[in-house]
């Protein structure tokens, strides 16, 4: 039985992602911040594991990150269909993994930020390697480039670059996964409690 | 004021093609992926003629120019030589495509989007299984202004408060936990208003989309016309210059 209040906090939650997405989200791509779209991911994910907390429903993530694509895809502006498609992956992973980790511990959120994250990593070879048709072993190629500057390594080290690139987004994703645990914690001990599930 | 033909077929007529050309561009060729735009550009000049202003921006202009421009003079060997100009035939090439692509993907998004109402958006999702969907989203897009309001107030008061270099890791938790618990104290108050309304999630009070024979047969021609452009051969060789051989 659906009730009424699973669904405003499935609103509630969602908003929240497409607001941050809405203001963060175009203030960072329009400055060109290395990493934006990791960074917002993290962000968004943290969000919709807060939520996940307070409704504890299979598909709950899915439909807040569904709400905040569509509250992205009516703002005004250029390109809306690679954000979306972005943030539709990521709840979409974060729900599998919460589903295979069972979802109830800070171990589970942790895993599930992480597996978020590593989207950002994949998105290039979705969006413009297969969309927009550039290729993925152009985007592979992007993606060495940028690896190279960053670490200094030469080319040869390929496997050593997306390693770290993996483990670094990774590790942005866990932080999130922790910080969405700790807060949902801290609203539950501090009032929000009667919002809890069990 | 629509023409008699139009009112006769539905959302699922109007839009369900340009679903279909969105995803027979992908992977085309350069003649196919034209001849798949000039479709879109007529399918979209009958359904909402609005939507193709967006072309014309200066938004759009200057994305195409950036896309093919630097392609077609540093994508490839430059081969071709016009005058002064030198040109690399295959960086034209790609940037054609990726400019046609976007433009389908472009032009069919934002006519769905705007072709849909949040009642449509609604009905669709809770025909997909996921009910109370409509309800949801409608309380989202009232919200959103309030959860910004709500965010930037209290980014402002943790900045003022020393922020990151006062709260370190904490910061990022503290500002999170202010806008959650603000967001969830008006959980009750909006499913109570609901309640009072008579909403029931269960009995939406919507009349369900209806699709018509007219809707089915539109979808079905457009899907024959998107298998003939990718699959014939002969269909793209119409375009077919010296970019596209």
């Amino acid at each position: 039985m659906t009730n009424l209040r699973h669904l405003v906090l499935i609103a509630i939650f969602g908003a929240l992602w497409g607001a941050l997405e809405l203001s963060l989200g175009s203030a960072l791509h329009a400055l060109d911040v290395p990493f934006s779209g990791l960074f917002l991911a993290g962000v968004g994910i943290a969000v919709a594991l807060v939520g996940y907390r307070f409704t504890r429903r299979r598909g709950s993530v899915v439909q807040i990150g569904l709400v905040a694509a569509l509250l992205k895809a009516a703002s005004i502006g250029g390109n809306v269909l690679m954000p979306m498609i972005g943030i539709l992956a990521e709840a979409l992973i974060v729900e599998t993994a919460l589903a295979l980790t069972r979802g109830r511990a800070r171990g589970s959120y942790v895993v599930a930020g992480a597996c978020g994250t590593l989207w950002p990593l994949v998105h290039p070879f979705v969006t413009q390697g297969l969309v927009a048709g550039r290729g993925i072993l152009t985007v592979w190629g992007w993606l060495l480039e940028d690896g190279m500057a960053l670490l200094g390594l030469p080319a040869e080290a390929a496997l050593v670059i997306v390693g770290v690139l993996v483990a670094f987004h990774m590790a942005v994703g866990a932080v999130a996964g922790l910080i969405a645990w700790q807060t949902a914690e801290r609203v539950v001990r501090r009032g929000g409690i009667q919002h809890a599930q069990p | 004021m629509p023409s008699p033909s139009r009112t006769r077929v539905g959302t699922v007529g109007r839009l369900g093609p340009l679903v279909l050309l969105a995803g027979a561009v992908l992977g085309a060729d350069l003649a196919t992926v034209w001849l798949l735009v000039a479709a879109t550009v007529v399918w979209v000049a009958w359904v909402d003629r609005a939507a193709l202003r967006g072309l014309r921006s200066r938004w759009f202009l200057l994305f195409a120019a950036f896309l093919v421009i630097p392609l077609s003079l540093w994508g490839g060997p430059r081969t071709w030589q016009w005058g002064r100009l030198a040109l690399a035939p295959a960086g034209l090439e790609l940037g054609l495509i990726m400019l046609g692509r976007t433009i389908v993907l472009w032009l069919g998004v934002t006519t769905i989007v705007a072709g849909l109402s949040l009642q449509q958006w609604s009905a669709l999702f809770e025909r997909l299984g996921l009910q109370g969907f409509g309800f949801t989203l409608g309380v989202a897009f009232h919200f959103l202004p309030s959860v910004l309001a709500s965010a930037t107030d209290a980014w402002h008061a943790l900045r003022m408060r020393g922020g990151w270099r006062a709260y370190r890791w904490e910061a990022p938790q503290r500002f999170l936990t202010t806008v959650v618990s603000g967001a969830l104290r008006h959980v009750d108050e909006i499913a109570a208003a609901a309640q009072a309304r008579g909403y029931d999630p269960a009995k939406p009070h919507r009349a369900p989309e209806r699709v018509t024979a007219a809707d089915w047969s539109v979808v079905v021609l457009w899907a024959v016309v998107c298998l003939l452009l990718r699959l014939t051969p002969g269909a793209a060789s119409l375009l077919r210059g010296p970019l596209g051989g």
